[in-house]
């Protein structure tokens, strides 16, 4: 029995031997893509060796002296998983950022492969680099208007560049706190801070959004593809927050009160933008809403100093307002004098103070419904453009003709970006000058000229050369205005105004209108036919 | 060469050598079976020697002195028997054949009946493809923990050792009966005759020798049909279940040998069920069973026994878990729908495998016999689907975008999909009507369209088709060589033609069907070569009963050969064994399909395959009560044909570095027999190396079928069992039995991943599943049973069962590197969380079972007995027994959601009730 229970034992020993021993199922092992390829340039150096000061070139990358393929690292600081940035990515390095404009198509965003904190090994022999618009980027060759500009590389091109390398690591970015003013600063001319802050991640903090709490992030995308936001500081500096009508957030309220912005750092035709990643890059906002917490800036010229110290004789020229004596921007007040409503009007704004007015040429329709008669605006001129079209001083784009430069028609945008709106309107104290025609024949010398264009202007005991026939016709019309002593002045009516069809009245009136000036003749433009009054 | 020596050194051994011969000779056999009793003791009591049977129940004595005697033999669970008997110099009396009756016969009668009944159940879902086949051995009555095992572990599909059928051989009448294909036996071919017609069968349990055949790591089972053996009378029964069928009426008689030597056993029975437990499942079967032997003499007789079971049954399918809430039935079965009102099952089963074996068995001497048989068997098997066109809508009820799941991110739709599935039963069962309607739009636009730009069915039932034709050849020797040793040896032979394809069951309304492949419509609309299934009858139009699709035989032979020596001393038992093979299989398509132009059709390569195997076992007999027991074996199998073939619908080609397996096992086990204590301790071991998996699923991504072959398996099955019973009084004995294993996969094979619609390029991966495991069995059970014998002829038994540690069947896409989940998970951190949750391999539920069961034996006279079993499983109606599970192979590839193609389980019903009526005389 002894032996019996012995070889019991040692039978369940070995028994419980072979089932003692249970691990656990085995995992496949994860993968992350990886790369051997190391770098070898930095992103400063590539910007600076294929820099170019023109605002659209590309270039194409050779290899390196001593034969090796370009290669860069950094880490990718951009996503387009919200897609308000789009078929773009930023990569930043040690030494700056730069970015990448890729064609992704309807695929899945970069930003699955290409994440944020993720570090990418760009092979960047045979790649093209260039500008777009002043945006020094990586793309492939396009052009506009005739001129070469970096456009967008395929996807697959980019993919056979660009190697991810292990997991993203957020830890491992640089965010660059900066104030506005310090970007505004950098002026076109200066190539190495260009570089240097271009595509660059950066933060500001104290900042309040100007529609904090009222406005979306970005107009609905069939109203516009993107909306520019503006940022003010505690100052009133001013910088552009740009978010797409296409971003998942943009039907989102902009945050009320104050608090920090973490973006890339865009640049577009020499203004600065910021783009966001996501709504979530704007850091502890709180406080009370928007602009009215924030002070304005005041004017700090009159629109007469202003016309006066940017006047060229020239009929047509354009030329970029500076900055004031101290530093700080060019700021004036006006109240509008002119409606588009009727269409009489056409993408044009006219304002005046006390010394003068000024008309603003705007890509836009319906500027009364932003802009309404009587609404008091400031405008930030610094880096905005006056200049002259056919004659005409008035703020606008840069634009030519025939090789000669002129104002054309600015974004609307860009205007906006520019104004803060100061009180409700209030037609009531819109004043018209008095005045007589003869005066305005007149007025011809540069002083003149600056006095009266653009000018509210009001002619009493006037008649109509044309009364009784309609105010135009299938084109725009010059109609004539005379008065007791015969002296004659145009009036020029849009064929695409609401009141065309009506008819000119009869006998003698009041009339009111602003001056407009076209190649030496001056022309009265109706707001609408309440300006006739008879 | 080295096989050639060994024979002989066997046969060499054979060569008679006895100093003296005045003894005895004789067979000991089970009274109620017929099968042989290894291991009987047998004794000259006055002279004292003592001998124990072999393998084959054969015994000799040959050192006896002349004179007058007595033989006592003795077995465990038997009554003695004993002979007076007289013994004359040079001659070895042959007493003939010493029948032993169990020492409680009634009470086995009582279990047989009972325990047929769940063997009887267990088999029916023998051939279901989602469940591997349970090849239960209904356990030699001394061995408590097979016969739980076989039993009472029924519920969870329990498979002893974890093995799968195609490790247990099963024969009839010394010939090889699993097939080639599968390397299974289904129990289905026997039609539930189990119990009357096959009930004379030895069990050879493990590793443990048998005298018909090597044997199998798994164990082995003999029926024997041999009509002498069959007890004569008559045998009927009536019975009542809640199953998947509910009546079963059996009958059966037996002439027993009469005085011309013919002896006759005939056998019928039918199981019918309109509807099963199961909703929409019918069960229709009929069987017969002739069993005619001629005894010529002592040394010849002749046997001819036939046999067959058509069968036609409805079936079920795995659903997921929120298949089964919704539904809020466990049994929730997806593959039936209203039609004509009544309902329609698209999921039948047809099956019919008549068999005729034919045995002469010579015994020239004493000790000597030779049974020599051919037997040549038809596999039918059919199972029928739906099949539809690529732009048809899914008719499957149970699909996942039919399931609310798939609209949870549109509360609205989510909510719809919920109610309709609770409150509307069309909704979750198939819609018969609206393909008959699909077919019947198409009809109308036919009208006045030419001939060839007609459409045909948009949806047909189909019946695939996998028949065997076998033909069977055996020769088995089985020699004493003297007192203490006997000699095993054997040839045996198969033949198989397989067949596999599919037919146009029903057209539904419509006027033909199309045969192309659906998915390679979509995928190369611009190759039509591409998608043909026949390029030799492209655009083949089918109707009823024609074949498509695919058609292809595979032909294979198989040859082998064995030889075994037992030696029984005092206190040793020994044997060894040495088996042979050579395996060939070739596939013959039938149709040139597009996607394998070259490939497809005519004769293939043929395959080949040597293999051996070695045996060895050692008991050593303590005293007359216990006894330790070794065994060890090594083998190499062929591998089995249809699992050989990468995509053999499309293409002849096989799985990379075909090969044959290895199995290396070993077990070893104590044994006590006390009178009122008795039981086993056994420890097994068992690695199997270079294994192939096979499977196949419709994967969404890229909208084709795709087969995986997995190669280079290794696998290791280790555990413990245990089996006491012990008698508390002399009519209660309470019985343990139970089983603490591990069955695991031990490496990462690889995977070749092959596209059906040829849209790719065959792709290679490792499978990361070492440690995963073996799927569809519960790890670890217990089972503690009463038997109370009670006064009156009454049996009462009443048994739980605690099993668990079943998982899931692992899905292959779930265990490979994926190669973008790093996209939606890009830290080392959260990756590697999400791919153990990938990785994961679920378990099914632990379940407790109880079962009760009473009888009562009423002997109405002396021939007449009447007996009355009823029998209750699961009396506390657990209904959440999860019998089989499998994780879906489809992978969600977008967000890697597990829970978008969640795991399908099976369910156990509640309670079950079986009452059988039966009488002999």
């Amino acid at each position: 029995m002894k032996l019996t229970k012995s070889y019991v034992a040692s039978l369940l020993l070995m028994a419980g031997a072979f089932t003692a021993c249970e691990e656990d199922i085995a995992c496949p092992p994860y993968y992350v893509p990886t790369t051997m390829l190391k770098a070898n340039t930095t992103i400063a150096d590539l910007k600076a060796e294929y820099w170019d000061d023109a605002t659209n070139y590309i270039k194409q990358i050779g290899t390196k002296e001593d034969g090796e393929h370009v290669i860069i690292a950094g880490r990718v600081i951009s996503s387009d998983r919200t897609g308000n940035i789009y078929k773009s990515i930023y990569i930043q390095d040690a030494t700056g950022a730069l970015t990448f404009s890729v064609d992704n198509g309807d695929l899945d965003s970069l930003a699955q492969r290409y994440k944020v904190g993720g570090e990418v090994v760009i092979d960047l022999t045979d790649a093209y680099i260039g500008k777009y618009a002043g945006l020094q980027q990586v793309g492939s060759p396009g052009e506009y208007n005739g001129t070469p500009q970096a456009s967008f590389m395929e996807l697959e091109a980019f993919e056979e560049h660009a190697h991810v390398n292990g997991f993203p690591n957020l830890a491992l970015i640089d965010t660059f706190t900066t104030t506005i003013p310090e970007i505004n600063a950098i002026r076109s001319n200066n190539a190495e801070k260009l570089r240097q802050w271009q595509s660059q991640l950066i933060r500001i903090d104290n900042v309040a959004f100007e529609n904090g709490g009222v406005a979306p992030f970005a107009e609905s995308p069939t109203v516009a593809s993107s909306t520019n936001q503006t940022l003010l500081d505690a100052d009133g500096n001013r910088i552009i927050v740009r978010n797409s009508g296409y971003a998942t957030f943009h039907s989102r309220t902009l945050p009320a009160g104050t608090g920090s912005v973490v973006g890339v750092l865009g640049y577009y035709n020499g203004t600065w933008q910021i783009l966001l990643r996501d709504y979530t890059d704007c850091i502890g906002f709180s406080g009370d809403g928007g602009s009215s917490s924030v002070p304005v800036a005041e004017a700090n010229t009159t629109i007469a100093d202003l016309k006066a110290e940017y006047w060229d004789d020239a009929t047509n020229y354009y030329k970029t307002v500076g900055t004031a004596a101290d530093g700080g921007d060019i700021v004036i007040k006006g109240r509008v004098i002119s409606s588009d409503k009727t269409g009489n009007i056409f993408k044009a704004l006219y304002i005046q103070d006390e010394t003068g007015a000024l008309s603003i040429s705007i890509d836009s329709y319906d500027l009364y419904k932003t802009y309404p008669l009587g609404q008091e605006i400031l405008i930030n001129m610094t880096g905005a453009g006056i200049g002259k079209y056919a004659g005409l001083q008035q703020m606008g784009a840069e634009s030519e003709y025939n090789g000669t430069p002129q104002t054309g028609r600015m974004a609307l945008s860009a205007f906006k970006s520019r104004v803060t709106v100061v009180g409700t309107d209030d037609a009531s104290k819109v004043t018209a000058v008095t005045t007589t025609i003869d005066v305005i024949n007149a007025a011809t010398s540069a002083e003149a000229l600056r006095q009266w264009q653009n000018r509210l202007v009001r002619f009493e005991n006037v008649r109509f050369v044309e009364a009784g026939q309609p105010y135009a016709g299938s084109s725009n019309t010059n109609r004539t205005l005379t008065d007791s002593s015969g002296n004659k002045i145009i009036v020029r009516n849009s064929s695409y105004a609401t009141f065309k069809g009506e008819v000119l009245p009869s006998g003698n009136g009041t009339v009111t209108g602003v001056l407009g000036y076209f190649n030496g003749t001056w022309q009265l433009l109706l707001r609408d036919t309440d300006d006739c009054q008879f | 060469m080295r096989l050639k020596l060994f024979f002989l050194l066997l046969l060499s051994v054979a060569v008679p050598s006895m100093a003296r011969n005045a003894g005895l000779s004789g067979t000991v056999v089970d009274n109620a079976t017929g099968s042989p009793v290894a291991g009987a003791s047998v004794m000259l009591g006055e002279q004292g020697i003592y001998v124990t049977t072999g393998v084959a129940g054969d015994f000799r004595i040959s050192n006896a002195s002349a004179g007058k005697d007595f033989v006592t033999v003795a077995a465990y669970g038997y009554n003695d028997a004993v002979k007076e008997v007289e013994i004359y110099d040079n001659q070895i009396v042959e007493l003939g054949v010493i029948r032993l009756t169990a020492s409680d016969s009634e009470g086995a009668v009582f279990y047989e009946e009972t325990q047929d009944m769940v063997f009887d159940q267990s088999q029916l879902e023998d051939e279901d493809e989602s469940t591997q086949a349970v090849g239960a051995l209904s356990g030699a009555s001394d061995n408590v923990y097979y016969s739980v095992a076989s039993y009472d572990f029924q519920p969870m599909y329990f498979k002893t050792r974890g093995y799968n059928s195609e490790y247990q051989s099963t024969y009839i009448n010394g010939i090889y009966f699993n097939d080639l294909a599968r390397g299974r036996f289904s129990y289905s071919t026997l039609g539930g005759m189990t119990s009357r017609a096959f009930r004379n069968r030895t069990n050879v349990i493990g590793l443990g020798a048998a005298d018909f055949g090597f044997g199998d790591i798994g164990g082995s089972t003999n029926f024997s049909t041999y009509a002498a053996d069959y007890a004569p009378g008559f045998n009927g029964s009536v019975s009542y279940t809640n199953s998947n069928y509910m009546f079963r009426a059996m009958a059966t008689y037996s002439t027993g040998v009469n005085k011309h030597g013919w002896a006759m056993t005939v056998s019928a029975i039918g199981r019918y069920a309109d509807e099963g437990i199961v909703p929409g499942t019918f069960y229709n079967s009929g069987g017969y069973f002739l069993a005619l032997q001629k005894v010529f003499n002592p040394q010849h007789s002749l046997t001819l026994t036939t046999f067959g079971a058509p069968t036609q049954r409805a079936t079920s399918s795995p659903v997921t878990e929120e298949a089964v809430e919704l539904a809020d039935d466990y049994l929730y079965n997806p593959n039936w729908g209203y039609w004509d009102g009544e309902k329609r099952n698209a999921r039948i089963v047809e099956t019919f495998d008549p068999t005729t074996i034919i045995n002469w068995i010579w015994k020239p001497k004493n000790g000597t016999a030779l049974n020599t048989g051919a037997a040549v068997r038809w596999i039918n098997y059919s199972k029928s689907a739906l099949e539809w066109g690529g732009n048809s809508a899914d008719p499957r009820p149970d699909y996942y975008r039919n399931l609310p799941s798939y609209y949870k991110d549109d509360q609205q739709a989510f909510d719809l999909y919920t109610d309709l599935w609770r409150n509307d039963e069309s909704m979750r069962q198939i819609n018969w009507d609206k393909m008959y309607y699909a077919n019947e739009l198409n009809n109308l636009q036919n009208q006045g369209v030419a001939d060839e730009d007609k459409t045909g069915s948009s949806y047909i039932l189909e019946d695939r088709h996998s028949n065997q034709f076998n033909v069977m050849f055996n020769s088995m020797l089985n020699h004493r060589i003297n007192d203490f040793m006997s000699l095993q040896a054997g040839v045996g032979f198969n033949y198989t033609k397989a067949s596999y394809y599919k037919t146009v069951r029903d057209l539904l309304g419509g006027e033909f069907w199309l045969d192309v492949d659906k998915y390679s419509e979509r995928d190369f609309p611009d190759q039509p070569a591409m998608l043909q299934n026949d390029l030799n009858n492209p655009d083949r139009r089918v109707g009823k009963g024609d074949r498509f699709g695919y058609d292809y035989d595979i032909n294979a032979i198989k040859v082998n050969a064995w030889v075994q020596n037992v030696i029984n001393l005092p206190q040793w038992d020994v044997n060894y064994a040495l088996n042979v093979s050579y395996t060939q299989f070739y596939r013959d398509g039938n149709m040139r399909n597009g996607r394998a132009p070259l490939n497809s059709y005519g004769k293939g390569d043929t395959h080949r395959f040597d293999n051996a195997g070695l045996k060895a076992g050692a008991t050593y007999k303590l005293d007359g009560r216990n006894f330790f027991t070794i065994n060890g074996l090594y083998e190499t199998r062929a591998p089995l044909f249809e699992y050989a073939y990468v995509s053999p619908r499309i293409k002849d080609e096989t799985i990379t570095g075909l090969s044959s397996e290895r199995i290396l096992s070993g077990d070893i086990s104590y044994n006590w027999n006390y009178r009122r204590f008795r039981g086993s301790i056994t420890g097994f071991w068992t690695e199997m190396y270079d294994q192939t998996e096979r499977t196949s699923f419709y994967d969404e991504q890229f909208g084709t079928f795709l087969n995986y072959a997995i190669t280079g398996i290794r696998k290791q099955h280790k555990g413990v069992e245990i089996g006491l019973a012990y008698k508390i009084t002399p009519s209660v004995t309470a019985t343990l039995a139970g089983t603490y294993s591990r069955y695991q996969y031990k490496n990462n094979p690889t995977s070749i991943r092959s596209f059906e619609n040829g849209a790719q390029a065959d792709t290679t991966s490792t499978l990361y599943y070492k440690n995963c495991y073996v799927s569809g069995t519960p790890q670890t059970a217990v089972n503690l049973g009463i038997d109370w014998a009670a006064p009156g002829m009454w049996f009462f038994n009443v048994n739980g069962s605690w099993m668990g540690d079943a998982y899931v069947s692992a899905a292959p896409s779930r265990h490979e590197v994926l190669y973008n989940l790093w996209e939606l998970y890009p830290s080392e951190e959260a990756l590697t969380q999400k791919i153990e949750e990938i990785s994961a391999q679920q378990k099914l539920r632990d379940a407790f079972v109880l079962n009760a069961s009473v009888g009562k034996v009423i002997y109405i006279n002396r021939k007449v007995s009447l007996n009355i079993n009823v029998s209750v499983n699961n009396v506390l109606n657990n209904r959440k027994i999860q019998t089989y599970g499998y994780q879906q192979h489809r992978l969600d590839s977008r967000n890697y959601d597990i829970n978008k193609y969640p795991n399908k389980y099976s369910y156990a019903q509640g309670i079950k009730a079986f009452v059988n009526v039966g009488v002999r005389f």
